[in-house]
């Protein structure tokens, strides 16, 4: 597999805290800020480089890991940003490309094409990923 | 043991800029009574939410650290959590005066600082972003960003009003 390029079929492993959960009854909420960051770039591991391990993504063992792949990232490329009369004034592109670090060669970062003028417009982009994400390390998991 | 009566109290007048509770005087500070009289004069009834919980939550986003998600999150901005306080006060009270019912937001930060609460009924997904000094909301309805989501700033009480009436509707 190329490293240049995250492939459409990679699995991307994002570490979150368990204040992203909300615990209902039959069900667990991912909170739209499990993606967040503060350049508007969220970071990710790409699960190839990583041996498909989830645990690997992890800094601490009370860490949880969700997923997303790479091709429901490309396939979100309608996010919009509006102006005051909510009519159409840009149109996203959102992908997702490597950012190796010396000591995380995995790191990739999901981004917006051309870069977000505002917060208001990443936050729409952090509902979509939260929806997509599912659990690798799940609470129940964990216990 | 007998006791020596009480000196006999002065009268109490109200002046115009005075309010006067009419509290239980043979018990002191009754608890049960003051909260009584609290939900008759905010309407609250059994619906009463139950915002110490909601609260505690928000006060313990003082004690996340910088880089508390892993990545590069701020420390949440002590401003904003004394604001999301006033905030989520004010809109629990707007449900109840419109005899809506209330539900815990999940609350949590974002990478800035700002204080997050979201709530999810059915369908619906409401985000509200809470600032030192602004708040934003993101309504979600549906899965697509352009068509299923809305988002501004809540930038007056009819405003907040009006995101909990959608929400609850």
């Amino acid at each position: 597999m190329r490293l240049e390029r995250v492939a459409d079929e990679e699995v991307l492993y994002r570490r979150i805290q368990p204040i992203h959960l909300k615990h209902e009854r039959s069900k667990v909420r991912l909170s739209s800020q499990a993606f967040a960051d503060k350049s508007w770039r969220p970071s990710v591991d790409r699960a190839c480089l990583i041996g498909n391990d989830p645990a690997q993504a992890r800094q601490h063992e009370s860490d949880l890991v969700v997923s997303i792949s790479a091709r429901q990232v490309r396939e979100i490329h309608t996010v919009v940003q509006q102006n005051a009369q909510g009519e159409e004034i840009q149109r996203h592109a959102i992908d997702v490309e490597p950012v190796p670090l010396e000591y995380n060669p995995a790191h990739a970062e999901i981004f917006g094409t051309p870069g977000f003028a505002n917060k208001r417009v990443f936050q729409r982009l952090l509902e979509r990923l939260a929806f997509l994400a599912h659990f690798e390390i799940s609470p129940d998991a964990q216990r | 043991m007998l006791l020596a009566p009480l000196p006999p109290t002065p009268p109490t007048t109200a002046t115009p800029s005075m309010t006067v509770y009419d509290f239980p005087r043979e018990s002191g500070y009754n608890k049960p009574e003051l909260d009584k009289a609290l939900n008759r004069n905010f309407r609250v009834g059994r619906g009463v939410p139950d915002l110490p919980l909601t609260i505690e939550r928000i006060n313990a986003l003082r004690e996340l650290p910088q880089g508390w998600n892993s990545y590069d999150a701020a420390a949440p901005n002590p401003e904003a959590i004394s604001h999301a306080i006033l905030w989520v006060r004010q809109i629990a009270l707007d449900a109840s005066l419109a005899s809506l019912r209330w539900s815990e937001p999940h609350v949590s930060a974002d990478a800035e600082g700002d204080v997050v609460l979201e709530w999810w009924q059915g369908d619906k997904k409401l985000t509200i972003y809470v600032s030192a000094d602004s708040v934003h909301f993101v309504k979600v309805w549906g899965p697509n960003i352009v068509d299923d989501m809305a988002d501004g700033q809540v930038s007056s009480e009819i405003k907040r009003r009006a995101l909990w009436r959608w929400l609850m509707d």
